[in-house]
């Protein structure tokens, strides 16, 4: 015990010393002796252990994007027109979806096209689905080989599952129609028609995004929306096709470095690391696998680069790249099971497992909780060290043994006992009072963030500004009204330091618990909050506005305004609209991709931060 | 004495052959009929009729293969229907077949009105043929087996009238492939083997590069007349396959060009051995065909002489223009994510008129199905009250779910049906290997009288057409199978630890030591009870001090 008592007052450079270590924990995630390279877990892949029998020219598929691209018809009949003559069977679906929830919201439409190559001897049970998004305003060059490869397919005797070539309109809207159609789901705000037919249950998807009609390497996409991401095999499957078929292929545009010294190979791989990290921090998906990961169907999109420095691999090759995934694919017996789901990419060859990533964040955490657990000690021990000397004064009265001692003493007690009544009359609620009220009031004004955006038309109205304005306008005057009411209720000493607690233990919980869901969002978060909460104990008032300054820096607006800066590239003109754009983003990817970033800041982040900022305005005393 | 017997002998083998000739006969024959230009349904049927003119239960088979014969006494089956399929009959694209089968294995049986423990034998029935067809069908146990009320009705004569289904079992096995090792044991059932006549085509590696193939056996009791005073017992033996003929070179097909052999004439102990084709109006057959029955082209097998290689060729520009033929199909798929989750069937009937349907769905026990999430509407919105709803919830590890409905399709409609389910956990070790591939429900199975479907149903002899719909792969959860591993290693080091710690305390002999061994903290510790203990003699002394 007193080997603890020895530590309470150093508990501070202990947290910073741990929150510290979990940032260097974290940047050696990518060195080499940490990181795996990547390897397969399911034998029945075979990845590229057969020979590829895809055998168009690329004279040939250049001719069938041209006649695609045929000005006079609409790119979804020629398809149409395509798939039937190569034996497939064909079936559209119509969808209607809103892109816009601030200012222009419309209602807009689409249509999906979509061939079946049925397996010869399977019973329709499972099958692949090979996704081609058409861009609405460029055209996407990888049709022409899929339908090439479609109509080979069709003669092969050796596919075990149906292939689906989903040709899908207005970008994840209308994977999404298609996907819910198929599952018989509905979500707002995409509304689709039903499917005529299906192919049993999908088992793997992979989209396929060529913008130019050349390519010199494949870039790989695999954010998910909300941290979520594909099977780890199904990323190695892609990247050892790709390799195969002598192209090169990156992960966020990053390839894997060539050998170097340790400094600059850790440098590289951990630019890789927070590229894919930034990407999950958004909740959004790079990619229309992100759909396919949301029904629980693995998926990655091989978005091809061109660069005429580089060369031209040619369509050939790609298709091949394509066939081989195909087929390894549909060898599988079972769905993706086995490899990681939960992993960071500081390369294409290379992962850093769960297992290796949540020890740096929890001695982040472990900061914040260790903070709690030292105020809860010495509390403890103010308490019994009060008890003790009160001990002490009865053990002196006991010697005393006239009766007259005894009244003084009497005397005494009485007179404590009035002190206290004083006390309690100075403090107005007791601290689990105070506590509660704080955190219900934090939680009502996170309701009301999560709310405001409904009233954007009416402000907009009402200050005759555009809506993106108003809806900002309206996040920022709820985000400020809450901290001027939370502080409007004033906390004692006491409670203040209880809420402290209460708000430390939360914070851990919360970051913990995000972390595990989306571990990009999860590490941002703590390394943003962890070490400023620490610092931001009640009861050093001559450090009190620096404190406010300090909690004021990480509230979700100021974050929001930083990273605007930051985004700008010092271009302070700029800055507002950012601003703007950022808090429309936000919310209109909750809206439309259901992306929980903006809720999460709204319900959960929001009002952790105002509890906060609740304790910077509790009472305090100089600490002598 | 050898000379005895003998002459019992022959006697015996002559009566028997009088016996034959009066009541056995044996018809063989094989349909081809060109769908869309571009697939080739054959349809091989082979039955056997044995004219009885008490019960069946013979001493001696002649036509008939004794190896089923067997079974059926032992089991007292009074109908069988097993059919094992693979691929999936695509209704909306080839129209009704001649004999429906669901994807993977389907055995339905009505046993003898007077059979005491219907459950034993139909277990042991299962397990018999599971054997006799090298099939995985003792797979068919309590917890997939059903009694349907209304699709399955006998299609022959039943003993005792109006048919008690009590007596009638059903069971699917969506997940069975169809392999050489159960066509080889169907073949044999054959009075010819694949030695002559339509069966001479069956070549087993040709037939499994097919769209579809589907085995059948069916045995059942016919009447000889519209009283029944007089039955017989038929055995059908059939085998469908659809060919491609419609994908690259060889659009214009040869019987050698699909299933590498010539046809053979006739099996010699047949009565009628044909082979029949229906092809386009202005396809050509060499060598040609003259005579004509109901659409279809006649050879009689009797007639050829050698091994015979027809040749069709057909008139390329029909191939782009897919005909989707009119009538009634149905589409099921599963519905929802995560651990909610439903089935839902779209029943599109095409045809002018409103058909009345039976609707059959067995739905596996870790399914929990409810039954009031059942709903059924048009598309158009229009609510439909069905007629007769039979359901029988599962009981868990020990039956099914059943679902049996009779309601109307309207005309020119597609009807809707939902239902609900929970996915339910099983233990670790009911999973089956490969359990992350995930789970069938077995076909939903509609029942359509045969006069409702009129010209489009390619079989009139029976009374009813079915038409099954796709076999739905579920995935319910399942556990990390590598945590039984992790389990057993910690396990391991538990017992190493306490093992090493209990042996150590067991073995060892206690001694007595003596104080000036006592090691420095013992030493210590004494002395602190000691002083402990003084302390509470002390107090107990003189309690006065204390108040």
């Amino acid at each position: 015990m007193s080997g603890l008592k020895k530590l309470l007052p150093r508990v501070n450079k202990i947290c910073i010393l741990l929150y510290f270590g979990g940032i260097v924990g974290f940047l050696l995630l990518s060195h080499e002796g940490i990181r795996e390279n990547c390897y397969f877990s399911e034998n029945a892949l075979l990845p590229g252990l057969v020979d590829s029998k895809f055998s168009a020219s690329d004279d040939q598929i250049h001719n069938i994007n041209l006649d695609i691209l045929d000005p006079n018809s609409e790119v979804t009949d020629e398809l149409e027109k395509f798939m039937l003559r190569g034996g497939l069977e064909v079936y559209r679906q119509k969808f209607t979806f809103q892109e816009k929830f601030v200012g222009n919201a419309r209602i807009q439409n689409g249509t999906n096209i979509y061939g079946i190559v049925r397996a010869p001897r399977s019973a329709s049970t499972e099958c692949i689905v090979i996704n081609i998004p058409i861009l609405n305003n460029k055209h996407n060059f990888a049709m022409g080989i899929v339908l090439a490869l479609a109509k080979e397919m069709r003669k092969q005797f050796y596919w075990a599952k149906d292939v689906i070539f989903l040709f899908s309109e207005h970008g994840s809207f209308g994977a999404r129609a298609w996907l819910n159609a198929y599952h018989g789901i509905v979500s707002y705000p995409v509304s689709a028609n039903q499917l005529p037919a299906r192919a049993g249950s999908i088992q793997s998807a992979f989209t396929v995004h060529m913008e130019e009609d050349a390519v010199s390497f494949i870039n790989l996409l695999v954010e998910g929306y909300n941290g979520q991401l594909p099977n780890l095999d199904l990323f190695n499957v892609a990247v050892r096709l790709i390799k195969i078929h002598g192209m090169a292929v990156s992960v966020n545009y990053e390839f894997v470095p060539r050998q170097s010294s340790a400094m600059d190979d850790i440098k590289s791989h951990l630019g890789a690391t927070l590229k894919m990290m930034k990407k999950q921090v958004t909740g959004t998906s790079s990619g229309n696998h992100g759909e396919f990961i949301r029904h629980g169907i693995e998926a990655i999109t091989l978005q091809t680069v061109y660069n005429p420095q580089w060369g031209n691999a040619g369509f050939v090759r790609l298709g091949r790249v394509i066939e081989g995934i195909s087929r390894s694919l549909n060898n599988l017996l079972e769905r993706f099971h086995q490899s990681f789901f939960f992993y960071i990419l500081p390369s294409t060859d290379n992962y850093i497992s769960i297992g290796m990533y949540m020890p740096p964040l929890g001695l982040m955490l472990a900061a914040a909780a260790i903070k709690a657990l030292s105020l809860i000690l010495e509390a403890n021990y103010v308490n019994s060290e009060e008890t003790d000397k009160n001990e002490e004064t009865k053990k002196d009265s006991e010697t005393k043994e006239s009766v007259e001692d005894i009244d003084d003493i009497l005397k005494d007690m009485d007179s404590d006992y009035a002190n206290k009544e004083n006390d309690n009359k100075n403090s107005e609620a007791p601290p689990l009072q105070q506590i509660l009220i704080t955190m219900v009031t934090s939680h009502m004004m996170g309701f009301l963030v999560f709310y405001a955006p409904v009233f954007t038309e009416t402000w907009s109205q009402m200050f005759n500004c555009p809506q993106d304005i108003s809806i900002t306008l309206l996040l920022v005057t709820v985000h400020i009204a809450g901290m001027f009411i939370i502080t409007s209720y004033r906390l004692t000493l006491e409670g203040g330091k209880s809420l402290y607690v209460v708000s430390l233990l939360h914070q851990g919980i919360l970051f913990g618990v995000v972390a595990i869901i989306n571990f990009s969002l999860g590490m941002f978060l703590a390394v943003c909050y962890v070490l400023p909460t620490i610092l931001l104990q009640p009861g050093y008032m001559k450090f009190n506005l620096l404190r406010k300054f300090v909690a004021f820096l990480v509230s979700p607006l100021s974050i929001a305004a930083l990273i605007c800066l930051y985004t700008c590239n010092g271009n302070p003109a700029t800055v507002m609209s950012e601003f703007v754009n950022f808090h429309v983003t936000v919310y209109e990817q909750s809206q439309t991709q259901q992306s929980w970033l903006f809720d999460f800041i709204a319900l959960l982040l929001y009002p952790l931060w105002l509890q906060f900022w609740a304790i910077t305005s509790s009472e305090g005393e100089i600490l002598t | 004495m050898k000379l005895k017997l003998l002459v019992v002998w022959a006697i015996f083998i002559q009566s028997v052959v009088v016996h034959c000739k009066e009541m056995d006969a044996y018809h063989e024959s094989v349909t081809m009929d060109v769908i869309n230009n571009n697939k080739l349904y054959s349809f091989f049927n082979f039955t056997t009729i044995w004219d009885f003119s008490d019960k069946f239960a013979p001493h001696h088979y002649n036509l008939f293969p004794r190896t089923l014969g067997e079974l059926i006494l032992k089991y007292q089956v009074a109908e069988l229907h097993f059919t094992m399929t693979q691929g999936l009959w695509r209704n909306h694209q080839w129209g009704l077949p001649h004999a429906s089968a669901p994807t993977g294995a389907q055995l339905w049986v009505w046993f003898d009105g007077n059979t005491v423990d219907v459950d034993k034998n139909w277990i042991g029935f299962t397990n018999a043929l599971s054997g006799l067809f090298c099939a995985s069908l003792n797979f068919i146990n309590k917890a997939v087996t059903v009694t349907p009320t209304m699709s399955f009705f006998p299609t022959g004569a039943f003993e005792g009238g109006y048919p008690n289904n009590k007596f009638l079992r059903y069971g699917t096995l969506s997940r069975e492939n169809l392999c050489t090792e159960n066509l080889t044991p169907w073949m044999k059932l054959l009075p010819c083997g694949s030695r002559a006549g339509p069966a001479s085509l069956l070549n087993p590696s040709q037939l499994h590069h097919s769209r579809f193939l589907s085995i059948g056996i069916h045995f059942m009791t016919q009447c000889q007349s519209p009283d029944c005073l007089k039955t017989f017992v038929e055995l059908q033996q059939h085998i469908s396959v659809v060919f491609d003929i419609g994908s690259g070179t060889h659009q214009d097909f040869t019987l050698r060009s699909l299933f590498l052999h010539l046809i053979k004439p006739a099996c010699p102990l047949a009565s009628t051995s044909v082979i029949k084709f229906k092809v386009p109006s202005d396809a050509s057959i060499s060598p040609p065909i003259k005579k004509i029955e109901e659409f279809y082209l006649v050879q009689n097998l009797f007639e050829l002489t050698s091994d015979t290689n027809y040749k069709v060729k057909l008139n390329k520009q029909h191939l782009e223009t897919i005909h989707i033929p009119e009538g009634i199909t149905s589409h099921c798929f599963p519905t929802g994510l995560g651990l909610e989750g439903g089935l839902r069937c779209s029943l599109v009937n095409n045809l002018p008129k409103n058909v009345t349907v039976v609707f059959f769905q067995v739905v596996p026990w870790f399914l929990y199905t409810q039954l009031h999430t059942l709903k059924l509407e048009t598309e158009s919105g229009h609510r439909i009250q069905p007629d007769i709803v039979n359901f029988a919830p599962a009981k868990i590890r020990e039956s099914p779910h059943k679902l049996e409905l009779v309601f109307m399709l309207l005309a020119q409609e597609v009807t809707v049906l939902n239902i609900q389910f929970t996915r339910g956990f099983q233990t670790w070790t009911e999973h089956p290997p490969d359990a992350n591939h995930g789970y069938y429900i077995s076909p939903a199975c509609l029942t359509i009288p045969t006069v409702e479907l009129g010209n489009l149903s390619r079989d009139h002899s029976s009374k009813v057409q079915r038409i099954f719909s796709e076999a739905l792969l579920i995935t319910i959860p399942v556990p990390d199978f590598s945590m039984p591993y992790n389990v057993i290693c910690l396990v391991c080091t538990v017992i190493a630890v306490a093992f090493g710690s209990l042996h150590n305390l067991t073995t060892r002999r206690l001694q007595k030591v003596s104080p000036k061994h006592k090691s420095p903290l013992k030493k210590k510790i004494d002395w602190l009870l000691e002083k402990i203990c003084k302390k509470a003699l002390d107090q107990e002394k003189n309690p006065s001090d204390t108040r």
